[in-house]
């Protein structure tokens, strides 16, 4: 059965036929094109496809599109606004935080949600925002000294 | 003693790519007209193989091929043990 939806996707409004089992992250990737978004496990646990919907990280991969209808979507697109890295983006390069970078895109959505909120985290705040987030080659530790260090420069 | 590069920090050659989710990984190639494989295991360690139907799973609208064992030559060119075959035929 196909549905009609209507979202809202790095500000940019869309209207799309949907079937009932398609996924976000399919629906990202396949037809919307936006690689940036990654496929780990496919069963919620990595976090590698993790964007935002209405400001809130969620696993792509395992929500139905059809539940963001009316709603406004994030991805790794968006984060960087015209012509310069946020500073986010930048924390992370500075400190290194990425190695091979395929949770990058996951790892700063969920730091995304979590600066957007919470301007100055703990590193327990930060390790509790990234718990749905795995990385396999760093560690985690560069990853939280990168978000500490966002607001404080 | 100076030197432009030992005992100082760099960023990773990819970083700026890595953080705007524009480097490519291979599950982001896409080619026109590519076909997939999947790969079937034995449920059932050290079983051995008497037989493998594939007769329906050919049949299935958009398989292009299934290949066992019995499609490798006997003498194969990879250097495989005994019981570490390229596609096993009885083992």
């Amino acid at each position: 059965m196909k549905h009609k939806i209507r979202f809202k996707i790095n500000g940019e409004n869309i209207t799309l036929e949907i079937k009932s089992n398609e996924l976000l992250l399919d629906l990202l990737r396949n037809r919307l094109g936006l690689k940036g978004t990654k496929k780990g496990c496919g069963t919620g646990e990595c976090g590698a496809c993790t964007v935002l919907v209405n400001g809130e990280p969620v696993n792509s991969c395992i929500l139905l599109a059809i539940k963001v209808d009316g709603k406004e979507i994030t991805t790794i697109e968006d984060i960087k606004k015209e012509g310069s890295l946020s500073k986010l983006q930048k924390a992370f390069i500075k400190y290194g935080a990425l190695q091979c970078g395929f949770c990058g895109p996951g790892m700063l959505m969920s730091a995304k949600a979590l600066l957007d909120r919470n301007p100055n985290p703990s590193k327990e705040e930060i390790k509790d925002a990234l718990s749905g987030n795995l990385c396999r080659c760093t560690g985690y530790a560069k990853i939280i000294e990168a978000i500490q260090n966002v607001n404080k420069n | 003693m100076g030197t432009k590069v030992i005992g100082k920090n760099f960023p990773n050659y990819y970083s700026k790519k890595q953080v705007t989710g524009k480097l490519i990984f291979g599950a982001d190639i896409e080619f026109p007209d590519t076909c997939y494989a999947k790969i079937l295991r034995s449920k059932y360690a050290h079983a051995k193989i008497k037989n493998i139907d594939t007769l329906k799973a050919r049949s299935l609208n958009g398989v292009l091929a299934i290949i066992t064992g019995k499609d490798i030559p006997s003498i194969s060119s990879v250097p495989l043990t005994k019981i570490n075959q390229l596609l096993p035929k009885i083992k």
